[in-house]
C-alpha cells in the first residue's frame, strides 16, 4: 500500500466535519483535555497536561508517516463549523 | 503492510450521550474503509469503560480477546480489550460499496461476429455502459481463438483457449450473447463455442441465465429457435429487438435485462 497523504484529509458527516489536527488548535484541545472525567482514561493525560506537551505532540504526530490525528467539529446551523466543540481522534496506520 | 490501522477516539463531556461519537466513527470508517483503502480498523477499550464498548459494538466492531495488565494508568496496569472491524463487515456507506462490489453479479458476454466493427459487439458494449449498479459485463474476447470442437481433444486436458472460456462461463453469473445471423442459424464460430461448453465436464452453460441480443431486424427470433437452444435453456425473457426499435429502446430494453440480473439466482 502507498504511504497515506494525511494533510488534506477532510471527512464530513451530516452534523460533524474532521481534519487534521493542528497547533493552532492547542487552546481547544485543552479545554476538554483538563476535564478529568473526559481524559481519565488516557495515561498521556494523568499527570495534566499544559500547551506545551500539547504542542509537542501534535507536532510529533503531525511528523509521523503513519499518525493521523484529527480534530472533529460539530456544524453549527448546517454548513459552517464550530472549531473545538466536540471531539478529538486520532488513527494509527 | 498488513493494511491496518489502529484507533482510538476523545470524546468531549458535552458532545457525550448524542451520537456523535457514532457519528464521527461512522466517518473515519468510511474514510479508512474507502479512501485508505484500510481492511481491519483495532483498538483497545478498558474493560471498566462498557459505553465505550457499546458504541463500538454498535459500529460493528467485535471483541477479539482481553490484554491483561496492558495499559498503566496512574500507576495501575489494567485490562484492556481488543476489539476490530473489518471492511466486509463494516455498515457504514464505504463497506457497502466495497460489498456491492465483492458481490456483483457478473455477466460475461459474447458476441456472435468477429468484425472489428460489429454491431452485435457494440450492442454489448452499450450494454456494459448501461449496466446497473452491482451488475458487471466483461466481454469475451476469445472467440475466434477457440479451435473447433472436437471431442477427442476434451476431457481433463481441454486446450487453453477452451478452459479459458469455460472457466469465464463458469464465474459468470449469466451470459450475454449478441450475435448475427449467417444462413438462418448461428455463425460457425458461435457454434462451435457452445458445443466446447456442451462437452464441457462441468456443464458450465447448463442452467445458467442466458440473454440473447441480436443487433438485426430480422433475425433474432431465426436465432432464438436456431441451434444454440440446444446448448442453453433460454429463459422467456431472451430476446431479439425488433425492426421498430429505436436505439432508445434498445437501451431500456438492455437495461431491463441487465436489471433484473441483480440478484444472483434471478432469471432473465
Amino acid at each position: 500500500m502507498a504511504p497515506f497523504v494525511f494533510d488534506d484529509v477532510s471527512i464530513d458527516t451530516p452534523r460533524l466535519h474532521l481534519r487534521p489536527l493542528v497547533k493552532e488548535d492547542v487552546s481547544r484541545v485543552l479545554e476538554w483535555a483538563r476535564d478529568q472525567d473526559v481524559v481519565k482514561n488516557f495515561s498521556f493525560f494523568a499527570g495534566g497536561v499544559d500547551a506545551a506537551r500539547v504542542a509537542a505532540y501534535i507536532e510529533a504526530k503531525q511528523a509521523s508517516p503513519a499518525d493521523l490525528l484529527l480534530a472533529v467539529f460539530e456544524r453549527v446551523g448546517g454548513s459552517s463549523s464550530t472549531p473545538g466543540t466536540s471531539v478529538s481522534t486520532s488513527t494509527t496506520p | 503492510m498488513n493494511d491496518n490501522a489502529r484507533l482510538g477516539i476523545i470524546l468531549k463531556r458535552e458532545a457525550r450521550g448524542r451520537g456523535l461519537a457514532a457519528e464521527a466513527l461512522a466517518g473515519l470508517m468510511d474514510h479508512a474503509f474507502g479512501a485508505m483503502g484500510i481492511h481491519k480498523l483495532y483498538l483497545n477499550v478498558l474493560t471498566s469503560n462498557d459505553k465505550g464498548i457499546h458504541v463500538y459494538e454498535k459500529m460493528g466492531f467485535v471483541k477479539e480477546g482481553v490484554l491483561r495488565a496492558e495499559y498503566k494508568l496512574r500507576g495501575e496496569y489494567r485490562d484492556m480489550v481488543r476489539m476490530s472491524v473489518l471492511a466486509i463487515e463494516c455498515p457504514t456507506e464505504a463497506a457497502r460499496v466495497a460489498l456491492r462490489r465483492e458481490h456483483a453479479v457478473r455477466i460475461l458476454a459474447i458476441s456472435g461476429s468477429l468484425r472489428a466493427r460489429s454491431s452485435n459487439t457494440a450492442l454489448l458494449g452499450a450494454a456494459r455502459t448501461l449496466a446497473p449498479k452491482g451488475v458487471e459485463v466483461v466481454l469475451y474476447e476469445g472467440l475466434g481463438g477457440l479451435p473447433h470442437f472436437n471431442a477427442d481433444h476434451d476431457g481433463d486436458a481441454a486446450p487453453p483457449a477452451v478452459a479459458d472460456f469455460r472457466s469465464r462461463v463458469r464465474a459468470a453469473d449469466g451470459v450475454l450473447i449478441s450475435s448475427p445471423e449467417y444462413a438462418h442459424g448461428v455463425p460457425g464460430t458461435l457454434k462451435n463455442a457452445l458445443d466446447w461448453l456442451v462437452g464441457g465436464h462441468q456443464n458450465e452453460i447448463v442452467g445458467k441465465p442466458v440473454a440473447l441480443f441480436n443487433a438485426s431486424p430480422r433475425a433474432g427470433r431465426r436465432l432464438h429457435v436456431g441451434g444454440m437452444s440446444a446448448a442453453a435453456e433460454f429463459p422467456p425473457a431472451a430476446m431479439a429487438f425488433d425492426s421498430e426499435d429505436s436505439r432508445a429502446a434498445s437501451g431500456r430494453a438492455i437495461v431491463a435485462v441487465l436489471a433484473s440480473a441483480r440478484f444472483p439466482g434471478s432469471a432473465f
